[in-house]
C-alpha cells in the first residue's frame, strides 16, 4: 500500500479488513487510506479487486450479508463500524448507486420520494421540491418533468441510471458511491452522467468505481489502485496515470495485464 | 421389424396424443353433464329458499350460507396465520434446521389425509377445547388444513419479488419492514391472492373435514352463532345423493351444479388475477 | 397447486445469501413484528405436532382395551366386536394401487403432451382444464361415480352391483391425474433448454430427446408428481366412500377388483358419526386415523429425501 494521508478526510479508512464467511474468501485486505470531501476518488482494477465490497462496506450494506470486518472507517471522525452507529441515518449520509440500473415498480416521482417517504417526509411540498432539484442536478429533469407519473420501467437504460442517482441525492447525502454506474449505458448517456458528477463534486464527495479505465481518467480527481483485495497504490488522479509509483500500477494502467 | 426414428416418434406422439385426450375429455363431459342437467332444478329460488319436504323439494340456501360462512372463516383465521409465516420463510428466516422443519411440517401439513383432519379437529376442537360440533371448531380444522396452500404460495409471490429492490430499499435506509410494507408485499400481492382464493376453494369443497366438526344436514333454521352447526353444500350433496331415498334427481344434480359453479368461479378468479398481474407488472 | 410443494422442498434460502435479516436498526416495533411472523411460521411445526398428539391421544386407548393381533384379523365388523383392520388396508392398497395403475400412464402422458408436444394455443387451453379438474371436489366426482359410472360397469362388465374397486380406481384416478400433470409438466418446464437445443443439434428426432433427455432430466420432479398423486390416491374419502360399496373384505384373486371394497379412510368417514366416544370402537377408528396419518408422513419424508439428493445431484454437476 503506497498513499499519503490527507488532513481532515470526509472519510478515513484504517487497516480495514473484510471476510465473507458462507465461503472464507477475504475480500479486503488492510486498506488503509483518506477520501477527500468534495473530489472524485476512483476505485480501479481489474475484477475481483474488492471495490465493490468497500463501497459496500462504506453504507454498511455488507451488513445484509454474514461478513466478519476488522479495522474502522470513520466518517467525519466517526467509526462508522460501530455496533451503536444507527445504520439507516448511515445509509442516508452515504448513498450507493449500483452498476444495473434498478428502477423501483413505480412511478418516477415516486421513484424519487421513496427514499424521503422512508424517512418520514410527508409534506407534498418539499418532495415535489426535492425531486425537481435532484432531477436537475441528476440532468434528467428536462427530459422526464412532462412524465412524473408514468412507470420508471418505461425509461431508457440511461434515464433509468440517472434516476437511481436522482433517486439518492433526493435523501441530500454528504457522501455519493457509484459502483460501475455507465456499464451498460451509451457514450452519449455516459458523457451526460460524467458531466453531471463534475458538478456534483461541488456539494458532495463521490466515490466511484469506474466501468473502465479510462473513465477514471477523465473524471478521478483521486485514485485507488486495488489489486486482489489490496490497496496497491493510491494518490492523486493526473499522479497516479502518468508517473504511477508501484510497478504493478504502471502495468495495469498501460495495459499489460487487465 | 426395425421401426425408423421417425416411425417411433410417430407412434409416441399418436399414444400420447390420444392419453391426453382420454385424459382430458372426461373432464370435459364431467363438468359439461353436470351443468345440462343441473341447469333444469336452478332458479332463483332454488338458490335462495330454505328446503322443505326433508330436503326433497326447495331450495338450498341454508348450504350455501353455511360453505360462504365456512370459507369466510377459514379464510379469516389462515390467511393471517399463513401470510405471516410466509414472510418469516421470505425475508427474515435463514437457512437452518429450524427452518428445513418448518418447510417439513409444511409438506406434511398438505399430505394429510382430509379425514385425518377431521378426526383431529374432532379430537382438539370438539371434544378437548370443548367447542362442541360447531362453524368454530369446522373452521379451525379447515384453516389448518389450508394452511400449507397459502404459505406456498405466498411464499413463492414473495420469493419472485425482486431482490434488487430490496437492496435498493434498505441502501436508502429503509428498515426491513418498511422494505416489506412498501414494495415486497404490494408487488408480491397478486400471487398471494391466487393462492388465497385457490385455498379457500378447496376449504369449501372438501367434505371430510366438517363431517364430524360442524356439519349437520338437518338444520330447521341459519345459525345463528358461530358454536352452532351448519349445513354446507359437499355434505349437502353427499347426503342428499347417497342417505336420503326418494330424493329427486333434479336436486342432486342442482347441487351439484351449484357446487361446481362456486369451485369454477373461484378457479377463473384465481386466473383472472395471475393475467391481471402479468399485465401490469413494473418488472 | 402441488407443484408449490415440491418447490418447498427444494427451495430453502440456498441463493438467499444475501438477506435482510440483520441489515438495519431495531425498534421495538419491528422487533415486535418479526416475533409476530416467526411465531407464525413455527405454527407449522407445532399444528403436525398437536396433530400427531392427538390422534395418539384418542388411539393410544386401543392397546389397552384389545389385544393387538385382534387388530390384525381378517373381519372387521365392529357391531360384533371384530376388529380386524386388515381388510381395509388392503382395501385402501387395492384401490390405490388400481388408481395408480391409471393415473401414473395417463397423468405422465398428458404432462409430457403439455409440456412437449402440445403447439402454444392449446397449451394455453389444457393447462386451465387440467387445474379445473384439480378443482372438482371430491363429492361431486363421488356423486357422478354412483349415477353414471357405476351402472355403466355393472352393464358393461356384467356385475351385479357397479359400486366396485374399480370404478374407485377410475376416480381416485381423476383426482390424482390432475396433481401429477401439474407438478410432472413443471418438472418438464425447468429443464434448461439448452439440453434440448443440444439434443436437437446432435439430430435427435423431437421424440428421442424427449425421451432420452428431457425426461431422465426431469426424473426426480416426476418421481414427486407421481409420489404425490398417490398420496392424493391414499388420502382420497367422499370419493371411495361413494363408489366402492363399502363391504369391508379382504380382496381375494383378480377378480375381487370388481367387488366391493372398503378404504382406511372411507371406515373412518362412515363410522365415526354413530360411535359412541370413548368407546373402542372410536379409539380404533382414530388408529387407524393415525396410521393414515404415519403412511402420509413417511410418503412426504420419501418424496422430500428424493428431492433433496436430486438436488444436491444437479448442484454438484452444475457448478
Amino acid at each position: 500500500m503506497v498513499g499519503t494521508e490527507i488532513p481532515e478526510p470526509k472519510i478515513r479508512i484504517n487497516h480495514l479488513s473484510v471476510r465473507y464467511e458462507d465461503d472464507g474468501t477475504e475480500s479486503l485486505r488492510d486498506i488503509h487510506f483518506d477520501v477527500p470531501a468534495n473530489a472524485i476518488t476512483a476505485l480501479f482494477g481489474p475484477a475481483g479487486g474488492g471495490k465493490s465490497t468497500l463501497l459496500r462496506t462504506l453504507n454498511r450494506l455488507n451488513d445484509m450479508v454474514d461478513v466478519s470486518i476488522s479495522g474502522s472507517v470513520l466518517l467525519d471522525g466517526m467509526n462508522i463500524l460501530a455496533s451503536s452507529v444507527d445504520v439507516v441515518t448511515l445509509r442516508r449520509r452515504v448513498g450507493i448507486v449500483f452498476a444495473q440500473p434498478i428502477p423501483l415498480p413505480f412511478s418516477i416521482r415516486q421513484n424519487i420520494s421513496y427514499g424521503l417517504e422512508l424517512a418520514g417526509e410527508r409534506r407534498r411540498a418539499r418532495l415535489d421540491t426535492a425531486i425537481e432539484s435532484s432531477l436537475r442536478a441528476a440532468a434528467l429533469w428536462d427530459e422526464v418533468k412532462d412524465r412524473l407519473g408514468d412507470p420508471a420501467i418505461a425509461l431508457s437504460g440511461g434515464q433509468q441510471q440517472r434516476l437511481c442517482i436522482a433517486r439518492v441525492l433526493a435523501l441530500e447525502p454528504e457522501v455519493l458511491m457509484l459502483d460501475e454506474p455507465t456499464s451498460g449505458l451509451d457514450p452519449i448517456s455516459t458523457a451526460k452522467v460524467e458531466a453531471s458528477l463534475q458538478l456534483l463534486k461541488q456539494d458532495y464527495t463521490v466515490v466511484i468505481a469506474p466501468s473502465s479505465i479510462q473513465q477514471a481518467a477523465r473524471i478521478a480527481d483521486w485514485a485507488a489502485f486495488m489489486l486482489q483485495g489490496e490497496l496497491v497504490e493510491w494518490n492523486k488522479g493526473e499522479d497516479l496515470f502518468s508517473t504511477p509509483r508501484n510497478k504493478k500500477t504502471e502495468d495495469y494502467v498501460t495495459g499489460r495485464f487487465g | 421389424m426395425h421401426l425408423s426414428r421417425y416411425q417411433t416418434e410417430r407412434i409416441a406422439f399418436v399414444a400420447i396424443g390420444v392419453a391426453a385426450l382420454l385424459t382430458v375429455a372426461p373432464i370435459i363431459i364431467v363438468v359439461g353433464a353436470i351443468f345440462v342437467y343441473g341447469a333444469d332444478a336452478i332458479s332463483w329460488e332454488f338458490l335462495v329458499e330454505m328446503p322443505r319436504n326433508g330436503m326433497r323439494s326447495g331450495g338450498i340456501w341454508p348450504a350455501i350460507v353455511g360453505t360462504a360462512s365456512l370459507a369466510l372463516g377459514t379464510g379469516l383465521i389462515s390467511v393471517p396465520l399463513g401470510l405471516g409465516a410466509a414472510i418469516y420463510l421470505s425475508e427474515y428466516a435463514r437457512d437452518s434446521a429450524w427452518t428445513r422443519a418448518i418447510r417439513l411440517a409444511i409438506v406434511n401439513l398438505a399430505g394429510i389425509p382430509s379425514v385425518v383432519y377431521g378426526l383431529f379437529g374432532l379430537g382438539l376442537f370438539v371434544l378437548f377445547l370443548k367447542l362442541g360440533s360447531s362453524i368454530a371448531a369446522a373452521c379451525l380444522t379447515l384453516s389448518i388444513m389450508t394452511l400449507p396452500v397459502i404459505i406456498s404460495t405466498a411464499e413463492e409471490a414473495l420469493r419472485a419479488v425482486p431482490q434488487s429492490f430490496r437492496v435498493v430499499s434498505i441502501g436508502m435506509g429503509g428498515t426491513r419492514w418498511q422494505t416489506i410494507r412498501r414494495i415486497v408485499l404490494p408487488q408480491a400481492l397478486p400471487g398471494i391472492l391466487t393462492g388465497v382464493i385457490l385455498g379457500l376453494e378447496r376449504a369449501a369443497g372438501e367434505t371430510a373435514p366438517i363431517l364430524f366438526t360442524g356439519a349437520a344436514f338437518f338444520l330447521p333454521r341459519l345459525p345463528s352463532s358461530v358454536f352452532d352447526q351448519t349445513m354446507a353444500l359437499p355434505y349437502h350433496l353427499f347426503v342428499i345423493s347417497t342417505q336420503v331415498p326418494g330424493m329427486p334427481i333434479q336436486i342432486q344434480y342442482g347441487t351439484a351444479a351449484v357446487l361446481l359453479t362456486f369451485v369454477l368461479a373461484m378457479n377463473v378468479l384465481a386466473a383472472s388475477v395471475r393475467s391481471w398481474q402479468r399485465r401490469k407488472r413494473q418488472w | 397447486m402441488s407443484r408449490r410443494f415440491t418447490r418447498q422442498l427444494e427451495d430453502g434460502p440456498r441463493d438467499m445469501t444475501v438477506s435482510t435479516r440483520k441489515a438495519t436498526r431495531r425498534n421495538p416495533f419491528e422487533i415486535l413484528l418479526e416475533t409476530l411472523v416467526r411465531v407464525a411460521g413455527y405454527s407449522a411445526v407445532v399444528f403436525v405436532a398437536l396433530i400427531f398428539v392427538f390422534l395418539m391421544r384418542e388411539a393410544l386407548p386401543t392397546f389397552n382395551e384389545i389385544e393387538t393381533d385382534e387388530l390384525f384379523n381378517r373381519r372387521w365388523y365392529p357391531i360384533e366386536d371384530y376388529f380386524g383392520i386388515l381388510p381395509l388396508l388392503f382395501g385402501s392398497l387395492v384401490i390405490t394401487l388400481g388408481a395408480a395403475l391409471i393415473a401414473i400412464p395417463f397423468g405422465l402422458m398428458t404432462a409430457v403432451y403439455i409440456a412437449e408436444i402440445a403447439p402454444r394455443w392449446l397449451r394455453e387451453l389444457l393447462k386451465p382444464l387440467v387445474e379445473v379438474l384439480g378443482g372438482i371436489p371430491s363429492v361431486v366426482l363421488g356423486f357422478l361415480g354412483i349415477l353414471v359410472l357405476a351402472p355403466l360397469i355393472r352393464r358393461i362388465l356384467h356385475v351385479p352391483t357397479g359400486l366396485t374397486a374399480f370404478t374407485g380406481a377410475v376416480l381416485l384416478a381423476g383426482m390424482a391425474i390432475p396433481t401429477i400433470v401439474s407438478v410432472a409438466e413443471d418438472a418438464l418446464d425447468t429443464v434448461p433448454k439448452a439440453y434440448r437445443d443440444a439434443a436437437l443439434a446432435l439430430g435427435a428426432t423431437h421424440w428421442q430427446t424427449i425421451w432420452r433427455v428431457t425426461l431422465p432430466a426431469a426424473r426426480s420432479g416426476v418421481l414427486t408428481a407421481t409420489m404425490l398423486g398417490i398420496g392424493r390416491a391414499i388420502g382420497e374419502t367422499m370419493t371411495v366412500m361413494m363408489v366402492t360399496g363399502n363391504a369391508p373384505q379382504i380382496p381375494a384373486g383378480l377378480n375381487a377388483l370388481f367387488m366391493p371394497l372398503r378404504t382406511m379412510t372411507a371406515t373412518i368417514a362412515a363410522e365415526m358419526g354413530e360411535v359412541a366416544s370413548g368407546s373402542v370402537h372410536y379409539h380404533v377408528l382414530f388408529t387407524i386415523g393415525l396410521t393414515l396419518f404415519l403412511i402420509s408422513l413417511a410418503v412426504n419424508l420419501t418424496a422430500s429425501a428424493v428431492l433433496f439428493r436430486a438436488r444436491r445431484r444437479a448442484e454438484r454437476l452444475l457448478s
